[in-house]
């Protein structure tokens, strides 16, 4: 299998970057896939805490970039899950310690041993979010189905093209269908309409998600929630399996507007 | 991509027009560059060139690698970098270059129309386009992003962003779009603010100033 580098950003922060980081990540290890998982949001670290490894970090990735330690000394290994590994970020450090080609180095080496480099960025568009892009040769947007959200994502998006980054594809998260049936929130439709990208997958709301947070055990551990067969048919599709939509899912429309958003040129 | 595809060259009457197709890997553009320079050397010694990176970001290290492997080798003349990326646009100014269509001569300006600017592609948020001249936009205008034009704009798809006809106080100019949902239009040294429950919010308008006004009007051809 080709080695792949994937980062995972929004542009808004709060819509669940983290979550899905850890959640794909732990799924694509539980199918055999050797993964690491990048925590590229230096001074705000979160995704240990997500994925239950904050108390195993010694190193973090600026101490393997200024030298201070080898990269095998950084990576954290989950004693869960055969194959999954996390480079930890600096909590104590800001996000210039770290510089966009530096980043690609780290990047490139970790390819030579690992299938899947999953990249958790920071929220925003400035350095953090250059340096966590800088080494993924394709990326993964998440958005929650709210204007404010959409919006920044089809910032990024554009940032991302600008960047060369492809395949760049869409996972809508913490979809609640009972709003979208009252109008009262945006359908995947209406989101794929704007930001006119393909779809990889709709995760629903789910109180799980909240618990799963809380005790650093991912739900793709061992959970059969909605959220978490999301999350894992993510995953396979991700690898290049045909895996249906999910009954919250069939929310995504591919019609109309999906010819309309084609003939205008954008890929989908 | 083949190699013809990779970096176009178009004729624009008198200067040329070199299009760095947006979704080639970096090592591409260095090789394509290094070819371009090499195989077009006598076309393009003397000549101006725009340089138009479509959405293309550039950064200090790409500046430096067109530089070295295309605009001094060539022998160029380089009139103006052309990009969507609003970032890069600020980064060429500070720099010390010409961004967007060149400003022409004031004998030039008396004798033809300004070119328009046709555009195959939806802007997204954070996206800029700025032109001498009309605009048509073949695609959406998302939420976020900004045209602005001497002349009319034409927008074919969804217009959520700000447009701004006839920006060099120009107050005749038009807008044309097929699905009106902008919160703001500009027409010359007018700025008007719309309301989503219009009549015609979603459906084609035509845009205009009348006396005092800015009149929206839905579109029926």
């Amino acid at each position: 299998m080709i080695q792949r580098v994937i980062v995972l950003t929004s542009g808004k922060g709060g819509v669940g970057k983290t979550t899905t980081t850890a959640n794909l990540a732990v799924a694509l290890a539980r199918g055999g896939h050797k993964v690491v998982a990048i925590d590229a949001d230096i001074g705000l670290r979160n995704l240990d805490v997500v994925l239950g490894l904050e108390n195993r970090i010694v190193y973090s990735l600026v101490d393997v970039i200024e030298g201070s330690c080898r990269l095998k000394q950084a990576l954290v290994k989950d004693k869960r899950v055969e194959n999954l590994f996390l480079l930890p970020a600096a909590q104590t450090r800001t996000k210039d310690a770290v510089k966009p080609e530096q980043m690609k180095a780290l990047c490139d080496e970790l390819r030579e041993d690992f299938d899947f480099v999953l990249v958790d960025s920071p929220a925003g568009i400035e350095g953090g979010f250059q340096n966590a892009a800088s080494g993924a040769d394709e990326a993964l947007v998440v958005s929650t189905p709210d204007m404010s959200a959409v919006r920044d994502a089809d910032r990024i998006i554009g940032m991302l093209e600008s960047l060369g980054k492809s395949p760049i594809r869409l996972i809508v998260n913490r979809l609640r269908p009972n709003m979208v049936r009252e109008g009262n929130m945006l359908d995947v439709s209406d989101v794929l309409d704007i930001l006119a990208i393909d779809l990889i997958g709709v995760v629903p709301e789910d109180d799980n998600v909240v618990t799963s947070t809380n005790k650093g055990e991912p739900l793709t551990l061992n959970s059969t929630s909605p959220a978490a067969r999301a999350f894992d048919n993510i995953s396979r599709r991700l690898i290049g399996e045909e895996v249906p939509l999910l009954d919250v899912e069939s929310l995504a429309s591919t019609g109309f507007m999906a010819r309309i958003r084609r003939a205008f040129g954008f890929k989908g | 991509m083949s190699s013809e595809e990779a970096i176009l060259l178009r004729s624009n009457g008198s200067d040329l027009r070199l299009i760095v197709a947006e979704g080639l890997s970096r090592e591409r553009i260095e090789g394509e560059l290094t070819r371009v320079a090499s195989e077009a050397q006598s076309l393009l010694r003397d000549a101006g060139v725009i340089l138009d990176f479509q959405g293309r970001s550039i950064d200090a290290s790409m500046l430096r690698c067109v530089l070295e492997r295309l605009v001094w080798p060539s022998g160029m003349k380089l009139l103006s970098w052309m990009t969507l990326d609003v970032a890069s646009q600020e980064f060429l100014r500070r720099s010390g270059f010409v961004v967007g269509q060149p400003k022409r001569e004031a004998s030039r300006r008396k004798s033809s129309p300004p070119p328009s600017c046709l555009l195959f592609r939806s802007l997204r948020s954070g996206q800029r386009l700025e032109h001498e001249g009309d605009v048509v936009v073949v695609g959406h205008v998302n939420d976020g992003a900004e045209v602005f034009a001497s002349g009319n704009i034409s927008v074919w798809g969804r217009l959520q962003g700000i447009v701004h006809a006839g920006y060099e106080g120009d107050d005749g100019a038009r807008v044309i779009v097929a699905h009106m949902e902008a919160l703001q239009v500009r027409i010359g040294r007018r700025v008007s603010y719309m309301d989503r429950g219009a009549p015609w919010w979603g459906s084609p308008v035509l845009i205009r100033v009348d006396g005092e006004s800015v009149l929206v009007e839905e579109f029926v051809i």
